[in-house]
C-alpha cells in the first residue's frame, strides 16, 4: 500500500507567491525515533487550528488520493505553501477521503462535521515550533528530504497499525 | 467553564449509583484542583476514624485546571483516601491517564462503597458505566491494561488499575497507569482491591476550553523558557545525566542521603557500580515524557544479555535504583531492572517494598528471624531473594504476608524485638535518612502530612544553595548550612506551599520551586492559571490556596490521631550514628534530640498552630477561609477528650 503513491521527486517544488517571490514547497518530516510522546504537537495543533487525533500528518502525496475520490471537489493544493487544503464551504463531511488517504493522515471534526487535513498552519507550522525533541522538521521538498518524509511517515503508519 | 470541566463523577460501587455533580466555585477557588480538591472532599466525607478497607472509605481521584492542556507537566493527577498505613493516603501520579480523564469530561471521581464482584469503571467519550471485571481480577497491570484496551477496541484509552497487590491488600501497594506511571505511596491500590475496583479507563474528545489563549501562550513561553535555564537538569536533551536517576544518584550519595542497608548507612561504598552513565549507555533506547512535557525525563529501556535479556521497560527512577540497590546491599543492575518491572506489573510502592525487604534483611542478619520463619535465608545482596520476596509481598504468600503488612505492623506480629528496627514516620516506611543530611531535612520528612516522605516539602537548599540565594528566598542564609537548626521550619513551609501548589495545579514538580527556587515560581503559575481559567489569581493567592490545602491536611490528620510524637524521626536517626566516612554529616553523625524539638515547636508556632501539638488553631482555620474545618475539628477534639 505505502511507496506506490508517494514516488520521490527530484525536483524540487518551486511555487511563485504574493508579489513573484519564489519560494521553495516545504513538507513537514517526523522522525519516530526523537518522539518523546508528549502529545504536545498535537494540542499546539488543537489550539492553533485543529484537533488532531495521531503524530501522523499529510504527508502531501505527489498524487492526491484524498482529492481524487472527493465527490465535491473539496480537496486542492494551496498555491502558496504547497500543502493540501479543505474547502470547508464545499466539504460535505462523507469520509471517503479518509478511508482513500494511503497514511490514515486525514482527521473528522464532529463538531463542525467536516474533514480536516494538516495545512501546515498556513506555512508556519506550529507543531514543528512547538516540538521540544526537533522530532518534527519543516524541509524543503528535495530527494532526500522526500526519503526521510516517507520513512519516517511509514514507520509511524506501522506503529499505529499494530496498536489500532 | 474555561481550565476546569466544572464536573466530579460520584461512584457507589455497594449500589451501583452513579452520579454527576457540580464542582462548585467554593472548591475551585478555594482549593484550585488536583491534591487540593481531593483533600478537602476527603476531610468532608469520610467519618472521623473510618478504617482505610471499610467499604465507606472515600477514595478520590483529582485533575487539575490545567489538565489536558498545554501548561508543561501539567499532565498529573492525585489519588487519595484514608491510608491502610492509618492516616493521609495521598498520591500523585504522571503518564497520560489524567487528561483522558479531563477529556471525558471530569475533574474529579469520587468512589465509595465496594462492588460485590470485581468491577472497573469506563468513562468513554463521557458515559461513565460499571463493567464486569472478574476476567480481569488476577492479573498484573500491564495485562490488565492491554485486556482492557482490547475489551474496548480502542489502543488509545488511558487506564489506571491495580495489580495482584492491590487486590491481595497488600498495604503498600499502588494505583499504577502505562507500564511504570505510579501513585505509589500510602497503599491507595489497596483502597482500590478493597472496593473491588480493578481499574478505570478513560477517553474523551471534549476539549479543555482556555479562557485567554493569547496570553495563555505567553505564559506558557516564559515557562519555557524558565525551564531552559534550568541547569537542574532532570533529562533535558538526554546524555547520561538524563532522567532522575542520572541526575541525583551521585547527588545523594555527596550528600549522605543515599539509603543503605536499611538505612544503617547513608552511603554506599558500591554507588559507582550503579553510575548511570552505565545504565544510559548499555540500556536506554530513547526519552520519553508525560502529557504536556517538554523535558521527557523517562528513559526508555532494553537489557540485551544476560538473564534478564530481553527485558523491555521505562524508567526506572532514581528511587528503584535505591530501594533495591542500595537499599538491600545489592550491586547488581539488572536485578534493579528485574525487581522495578515486578513492582510495576504487580502494582506495588517500589520504595516500600524495598524498605521492608530491607527491614526482614537486618532481622535476619540480627537473628531476629531466622530461615525457618521465612522458608529460606535473606542475607543483604541476595538477587534471587529479593525477587522471590517482591513476588511473596504481592502474592501475600508464606513471610510475603508479614511483610505485606508493611513495616510497622509486620514489626508487631514478629514481636522479638522487631520493633526496634522498624522504622516508619506516621506508619509509612522511612524515606531517606538525616544524620548525615540535614536538620530542614528531618523537619521536612517527619511532618509531611501523608508519614515519611520527601514530595510534601523539600530541603534541597541545604544541598543545593549558596547562603545568597537562601537568603534572598527563604530569609536567611542558615539554610545553606545542614548542621543548623535554627529557623529551618521557614524553608520547610516556603516548599510546602510550593510542593503543594504544584500538585493542586497537576503540574509536575520538577518544574516548581520544591526543586530549588529558580524554577517557575508561584507567579508565573498565577499567569498561566488566569490565562486558562479566567480566574484572576496572583502567585500570592495561590501560596495563600496552598497553605489553606495544607491545613485541610493538618486538621485530617489530627483529627484522625495525629499529634507531637507522630512529627518524630525514628528514634535510630538520635541514638546510632552514621558510620564515619568522607561525606557530609551532622554534628555527631546523628539528629540532636533537644534541637530538634525546638525546631518542631517553632515550626508549629509559624504555621499558627498550638505549639504543644500542633494543632491548628480556630483563629488560623478561619483566616484561612476554613471555617467548616475549624468547627469539625473542634467537634472531633472534644469528642476525644
Amino acid at each position: 500500500m505505502l511507496g506506490v503513491q508517494t514516488r520521490v521527486t527530484s525536483k524540487p517544488i518551486i511555487l511563485t507567491i504574493g508579489k513573484g517571490e519564489v519560494v521553495m514547497a516545504k513538507i513537514i518530516v517526523v522522525d519516530p525515533d526523537k518522539c518523546g510522546k508528549c502529545n504536545i504537537c498535537e494540542m499546539i495543533c488543537s489550539l492553533a487550528g485543529e484537533m488532531m487525533e495521531t503524530p501522523l500528518v499529510c504527508q502531501q502525496c505527489e498524487v492526491l488520493f484524498c482529492a481524487s475520490v472527493c465527490q465535491k471537489n473539496a480537496i486542492k493544493r494551496n498555491e502558496t505553501t504547497n500543502a493540501t487544503v479543505v474547502d470547508l464551504e464545499l466539504c460535505n463531511g462523507c469520509k471517503v477521503c479518509i478511508k482513500a488517504c494511503p497514511f490514515q493522515a486525514i482527521s473528522y471534526n464532529a463538531g463542525r462535521k467536516k474533514v480536516f487535513i494538516c495545512d501546515h498552519c498556513g506555512g508556519d507550522p506550529q507543531c514543528v515550533k512547538w516540538c521540544p525533541t526537533g522530532a518534527l522538521e519543516y524541509l524543503d521538498v528535495t530527494e532526500s528530504s522526500r526519503q526521510k518524509q516517507i520513512a519516517g511517515g511509514e514507520k509511524v503508519f506501522s506503529l499505529l497499525n499494530k496498536i489500532r | 467553564m474555561f481550565g476546569w470541566q466544572g464536573k466530579i463523577l460520584k461512584v457507589d460501587l455497594s449500589r451501583g449509583k452513579i452520579e454527576t455533580i457540580t464542582l462548585s466555585e467554593r472548591l475551585r477557588t478555594n482549593f484550585i484542583g488536583g491534591r487540593g480538591i481531593n483533600v478537602k472532599i476527603l476531610f468532608d466525607e469520610l467519618k472521623p476514624g473510618t478504617e482505610a478497607f471499610d467499604p465507606a472509605n472515600c477514595l478520590v481521584f483529582g485533575s487539575g485546571p490545567l489538565t489536558g492542556t498545554l501548561a508543561p507537566g501539567s499532565g498529573r493527577f492525585n489519588v487519595t483516601a484514608k491510608s491502610p498505613v492509618g492516616f493521609l493516603g495521598d498520591s500523585n501520579c504522571g503518564g497520560h491517564w489524567s487528561a483522558q480523564l479531563k477529556y471525558s469530561g471530569f475533574d474529579h471521581l469520587v468512589i465509595v462503597g465496594k462492588a460485590e464482584k470485581p468491577v472497573y469503571l469506563s468513562i468513554i467519550n463521557g458515559k461513565p458505566e460499571l463493567v464486569d471485571a472478574q476476567e480481569l481480577w488476577g492479573l498484573d497491570t500491564w495485562q490488565t491494561q492491554r485486556k482492557i484496551k482490547k475489551m474496548l477496541g480502542d489502543s488509545q484509552v488511558q487506564v489506571a488499575c491495580i495489580g495482584q497487590a492491590g487486590e491481595n491488600l497488600v498495604k503498600f501497594a499502588a494505583v499504577r497507569t502505562g507500564l511504570k506511571h505510579s501513585a505509589a505511596r500510602t497503599g491507595m491500590g489497596a483502597v482500590m482491591g478493597s472496593k473491588n475496583l480493578k481499574a478505570i479507563a478513560v477517553k474523551g474528545i471534549e476539549g479543555v476550553r482556555i479562557a485567554h489563549p493569547e496570553n495563555f501562550i505567553q505564559a506558557i513561553k516564559k515557562c519555557y523558557e524558565i525551564l531552559e535555564s534550568m541547569t537542574f537538569g532532570l533529562g533535558f536533551k538526554g546524555g547520561n545525566n538524563a532522567g532522575t536517576y542520572g541526575s541525583i544518584w551521585y547527588q545523594h550519595q555527596e550528600n549522605s542521603k543515599l539509603g543503605t542497608k536499611h538505612h544503617q548507612a547513608a552511603n554506599w561504598e558500591d554507588a559507582d557500580k550503579f553510575d548511570p552513565a552505565i545504565f544510559h549507555s548499555r540500556y536506554r533506547i530513547k526519552m520519553l515524557g508525560c502529557f504536556s512535557c517538554p523535558i521527557q525525563c523517562m528513559p526508555r529501556y532494553r537489557i540485551k544479555k544476560g538473564p534478564y535479556a530481553g527485558l523491555y521497560g521505562e524508567g526506572p527512577e532514581f528511587e528503584s535504583f535505591a530501594s533495591f540497590g542500595s537499599m538491600l546491599l545489592n550491586p547488581d543492575l539488572d536485578t534493579v531492572l528485574k525487581s522495578a518491572e515486578l513492582t510495576n506489573q504487580y502494582g506495588l510502592d517500589c520504595d516500600s517494598t524495598g524498605r521492608v525487604i530491607g527491614f526482614a534483611m537486618e532481622l535476619f542478619e540480627r537473628k531476629i528471624i531466622n530461615e525457618h520463619d521465612i522458608g529460606f535465608p535473606l542475607k543483604w545482596g541476595d538477587r534471587e531473594t529479593i525477587l522471590r520476596m517482591i513476588e511473596l509481598i504481592a502474592k501475600r504468600e508464606g513471610f510475603g504476608d508479614i511483610l505485606a503488612e508493611g513495616e510497622l505492623r509486620a514489626a508487631k506480629k514478629i514481636g522479638r524485638g522487631a520493633e526496634n528496627y522498624a522504622l516508619t514516620i506516621k506508619g509509612l516506611e522511612f524515606h531517606e535518612s538525616f544524620r548525615g543530611s540535614g536538620a530542614g531535612h528531618a523537619l521536612a520528612h517527619s511532618t509531611s502530612t501523608r508519614g515519611s516522605d520527601h514530595l510534601r516539602s523539600s530541603h534541597h537548599a541545604e544541598h543545593l544553595l549558596t547562603p545568597e540565594d537562601t537568603e534572598k528566598f527563604y530569609g536567611y542564609k542558615e539554610a545553606a548550612d545542614r548542621t543548623i537548626y535554627t529557623n529551618k521550619e521557614k524553608q520547610v513551609i516556603y516548599n510546602e506551599y510550593n510542593a503543594a501548589l504544584a500538585d493542586m495545579l497537576e503540574v509536575c514538580k520538577f518544574f516548581s520551586h520544591w526543586t530549588v527556587p529558580f524554577n517557575i515560581g508561584s507567579d508565573v503559575f498565577a499567569e498561566v492559571f488566569s490565562a486558562a481559567t479566567g480566574v484572576e489569581m496572583s502567585g500570592k493567592d495561590l501560596l495563600r490556596a496552598a497553605e489553606r490545602v495544607y491545613n485541610v491536611e493538618r486538621a485530617f490528620i489530627v483529627r484522625e490521631g495525629v499529634r507531637r510524637k507522630d512529627d518524630y524521626p525514628p528514634e535510630r536517626e538520635f541514638t546510632d550514628p552514621l558510620p564515619p566516612g568522607p561525606w557530609p554529616r551532622m554534628p555527631g553523625s546523628v539528629i540532636d534530640r533537644e534541637k530538634y524539638d525546638e525546631l518542631l515547636t517553632e515550626y508549629y508556632k509559624a504555621h499558627g498552630w498550638d505549639k504543644k501539638d500542633g494543632i491548628p488553631t480556630r483563629e488560623k482555620l478561619e483566616e484561612l477561609n476554613l471555617n467548616d474545618v475549624a468547627q469539625e475539628l473542634q467537634k472531633s477534639l472534644m469528642n476525644k477528650t
